[in-house]
This record gives structure tokens, sequence and C-alpha cells, in this order.
């Protein structure tokens, strides 16, 4: 894997491009709405809280946008598929740990604010779900478990991304046509008439056990959503490498 | 040191674009690629360069199998006739990127070349014309410093001047620093005084491999007066016959001894290009 170092730092640097803006955006949300709550005379409670949510689908889309320039991008500079797939997992793996960090430090950023007025609330993913926990933990070991957990989430939603682009590269007119109408027609229409009309509606109760359990079920556990983000994120990317090594110009 | 192919086979569904291909290409020589439309040439490059996968076959460069192989690709830089370098992206930039992945590229060298080609390194790509798409990528290819260089239909779109410079500066390239260039075109006549080995390729298959001077003697050009050469050219094998005026040019396949030629008639070499359309005709 001689291109490895060049096509990691290619594909870092693209995704580097839309992160500063998205950063960007994020900060001056923050410090705008920091700054209407404590200059402003309101005594409504203002909450700030989708900083991971809001990263996560950005993340998500990020990975849907990130197959068919890179691919040709590599063939036209002579990088086999492996050499492309493992620089691009490297990318992946350094820009959610990069970004569960940074959102860990805007968020304990945008909790100073909650000190200057009380009427502003802040946080993050982790203490919204996992309340409990968070709150039982001292603060240092909850930032650092919150952090591992959104490394894991945020990681998943790149994934997403990334193994649904890249199957609709690989996917001929017809199936994409297909898989475009077919998942979500059955997925919101025939999964919820076959679950009530056949099964009695056991099929969404089963689903959302499984929800339960992956956010943490009773014990609100947030390792069972770690290791469901990290089992998601494996499965990805067996079925991403299995697409992509045998995937070929099409431009 | 070369490239090696052997038994490529490659169908795209009912359609055989390349029959049991084998060929070598040697170090430091120009070949012309030359076929018709949908020949198999792109095809063939494509395969050497991976972007595409051969249902069977292989392809050795400097004696290791090509496929998925880092160490052998690198040591390849292929000008498509498509564009692959991202939209958006400025010429200072593809240059940046092409340093880091082929670390040989001369940096300067290709910056000379914008300014003689008139290229701004701070166009981005979608804002170039086709002429220019084709030039940004020949600059990328003559400069990048690679044992093996693959030119697919480089000067598309170039205007004559831009041609004539491409050629000049392939030529003085390689003088400079000799690396093999496979030049894939249509434009035979311009190409024929570059190359020094032709391979022409006809649905699928190798027809011809051989020298351009091997080729070309297979046959001669005789020019004069018509009457002069239609009398002379009686009973051989005419391949094409040009005519302006009174005067005639015809190709024909066969050997000649000058001394024997009547007065009146010059005997030159035989024109590739109409070489190419006879093969390739039938």
């Amino acid at each position: 894997m001689m291109n490895i170092k060049a096509a990691t730092k290619y594909q870092l640097n693209e995704y580097i491009k839309s992160v500063r803006i998205f950063y960007l955006v994020v900060i001056l949300v923050t410090l705008f709405f920091g700054g209407i709550v404590n200059f402003g005379d309101s005594s409504n409670v203002n909450m700030m809280g989708g900083t991971e949510m809001s990263t996560a689908i950005f993340l998500f889309v990020l990975g849907l946008n990130s197959f068919k320039e890179t691919f040709l991008m590599m063939l036209q500079n002579s990088t086999t598929r492996k050499t492309m797939f493992v620089s691009r997992l490297i990318a992946v793996l350094a820009t959610g740990v990069s970004m569960a960090i940074i959102d860990r430090f805007i968020i304990s950023f945008a909790k100073l604010f909650t000190y200057v007025n009380e009427n502003y609330q802040v946080s993050g993913m982790y203490e919204m779900v996992f309340q409990n926990r968070a709150e039982s933990l001292h603060t240092v070991i909850m930032n650092l478990e919150a952090i591992l957990i959104t490394i894991g989430v945020y990681i998943a939603a790149i994934i997403a991304g990334y193994f649904i682009t890249t199957a609709y590269y690989r996917m001929n007119k017809i199936l994409k046509v297909a898989v475009s109408v077919g998942v979500p027609v059955t997925l919101f229409f025939l999964l919820p008439i076959i679950d009530m009309s056949v099964y009695d509606g056991k099929i969404s109760r089963a689903i959302g056990k499984l929800f339960a359990f992956v956010f943490g079920g009773e014990s609100g556990n947030p390792y069972n959503l770690l290791i469901s983000c990290l089992l998601f994120s494996v499965v990805g990317i067996g079925l991403s490498w299995l697409l992509i090594r045998k995937a070929v110009e099409k431009n | 040191m070369s490239i090696e192919i052997k038994n490529i086979s490659k169908n795209f569904g009912s359609t055989c674009a390349l029959d049991s291909v084998s060929l070598t290409f040697e170090e430091n020589k120009i070949y012309g690629l030359l076929g018709r439309n949908g020949a198999g040439k792109t095809t063939l490059l494509n395969i050497i360069t991976n972007r595409i996968f051969a249902d069977s076959g292989e392809v050795l460069v400097d004696g290791i199998p090509s496929k998925e192989n880092d160490q052998a690709l690198k040591k390849i830089y292929m000008m498509g006739e498509k564009n692959f370098y991202p939209n958006n992206m400025k010429i200072k930039e593809i240059f940046r990127w092409t340093k880091e992945f082929y670390p040989s590229f001369d940096t300067e060298y290709a910056n000379k070349l914008t300014e003689v080609f008139e290229l701004s390194l701070n166009k981005n790509v979608k804002s170039l014309s086709t002429g220019y798409n084709s030039i940004f990528k020949v600059i990328i290819a003559l400069s990048v410093n690679t044992p093996y260089v693959l030119c697919d239909e480089p000067v598309l779109g170039l205007d004559a001047n831009h041609r004539d410079l491409f050629y000049r500066l392939l030529i003085e390239r390689y003088s400079d620093s000799p690396s093999t260039f496979i030049i894939s075109t249509h434009l035979i006549e311009e190409v024929a005084n570059v190359i020094e080995d032709v391979i022409i390729i006809k649905k699928g298959k190798i027809i011809k491999n051989e020298s351009r001077e091997e080729l070309m003697s297979i046959g001669y050009t005789v020019s004069g007066m018509s009457s002069l050469v239609d009398e002379f050219i009686n009973g051989k094998e005419v391949i094409g016959i040009d005519s302006i005026g009174g005067l005639k040019s015809a190709y024909v396949i066969g050997q000649i001894i000058k001394e024997s030629v009547p007065q009146g008639l010059e005997i030159t070499k035989m024109d590739l290009q109409k070489l190419f359309i006879k093969l390739t005709n039938a």
C-alpha cells in the first residue's frame, strides 16, 4: 500500500473542508443563541441539546457524498481499491474521534452560559439519553464516556452513509429505482400493515425492544449503544468492502 | 522492464471488447495504439491501469501482476479521455495532489508548461473548454516522470497549434528523460512521425504490432502526372489514390526497386493513415 499516506491525506483533506464549514455554523449558532439568552430579557427557558445529533446527521450526509469523486480521483492516481478503502477507514476514524472531542468541548463551552443565565440550559446527547448514569459519574469520567459513546455513533453514521452511496454506485438504474422505492415502501407501508394484520404488532414490539436495548435498556447502560454502533460499523465496513473491491469506473 | 499483457479478454454483455490480447510494451519507446472507434483501445488502457478488470488474462508491470497492486500501478500514469479529477478542483491543486501520489512529478516543469499553453493555474476543471481539459492532462502526463505514460486521445479538442506544440514537447521530454509513452489516437497522420512502434487493434484483436518502419515498408507511395501513375499502378495492389488537378498519388502494397521507376514519377514512403484504413476496413 504505497499510496496509503497520500490517499489518507487526500481523503482527510476532503473531510476537513466540510467539517470546517459545519463547525463555523455550529459555533456561530451557539454564540448567537448564547448572546440572545444573555442579553435578551426573555424569562423563557432556552435549551441547547442537539449538537451531537446534528453532527451525526452531518456525518451521515458526509458519508453519502464521499465515494464517487474520490474513487475516480484515486483511480486517476493509480491507487488500488484496497489502499483507497483502508485510507477511507483511517479518515473516518480520525474524523469521528476529532468531532466527538470537539463536540464535547463545544458543549462544555456552551455550558458556561448557564452560569450567567439560569434560563439557558445546555445538554449533550449523552446526558439526555443516559441522564441517571451521567448524574452519577464524576464530570471528567462522564465527559470521557460521552466522547467514547459519541465516537461510536459518529463512525456508524459515516459508515451508514458511505455504504449507501457505495451500494448505489454499484447498482444499475433499474436496481437504483427498485431500492429507492422498495425500501421506504416496505419499511413505512408494507411492514406496518403486515405487522398489524398478520403478526398482531409483534414486529413493532420487537423493534421497540431492540431500540430499548441499544439505548441501554432498563439499566441505561451506554455501552449497549457503543457496542451496537461498533457492530453496525463492522457490518457496514465489510459490506462496503465487498462492493468496492470490484467497483469499476462508470464515469 | 515492460508492460506485458497476457491473453486479456473482456466482454461487455454480448459485446467482445478484447479477445485474448497479448502484447508487450517495452521500456523507453513511443507506441501508437491505433484502432477505429470501439476497437478496444480504451478498454485495453483501462485494464492496464486497473480502472476496469479483465474477464481473463493478466497484466504484468516489470514482471509484477498489476491487478490491485500499488507497487506496479505506481509506475503507470494514464491520461484518459474522460475526466477523473474533481470538477471543482483548481489546476494548481491538481498539480499539488499529483505530486503527493507521484513524488517524481515535476511541478516546476508543469507550471512552465501552463505558461506555454496559456493555462491559468487558478482555473477549476469544470470551467475549462474541451481543449484545455486535454491540455491540463497532457501537462501532467508530460511532467509526471513515471516509467509508463498512457495517453488516450491526448489531443482531443486541441487546435492545430496546440497539437503541434504537444508533439514537440513530447519528443523533447522523451529525449531528455525517456519513458514508455503509449498514445491512443485517431489522428494517425499527425502521430505518424512521433511513434516508433505501431499497434493496430481491430474488433478486440491485435492485427499489427511492429515498428513503424517495418509496417510502412510493406508498400510505397507513387506520385506524378495522372496518366503516368495510372499506367504504373496497373496490375498492382493499390490501397488508395489522392488526385489534385493533373497530379496523382497512389498508395501501393508491395516492394519496388527505385531504379526501375519510370521518369516523371516519384517514390516515397507509404502513408500510415492510408495503410491503417486499408487494414481496418475489411
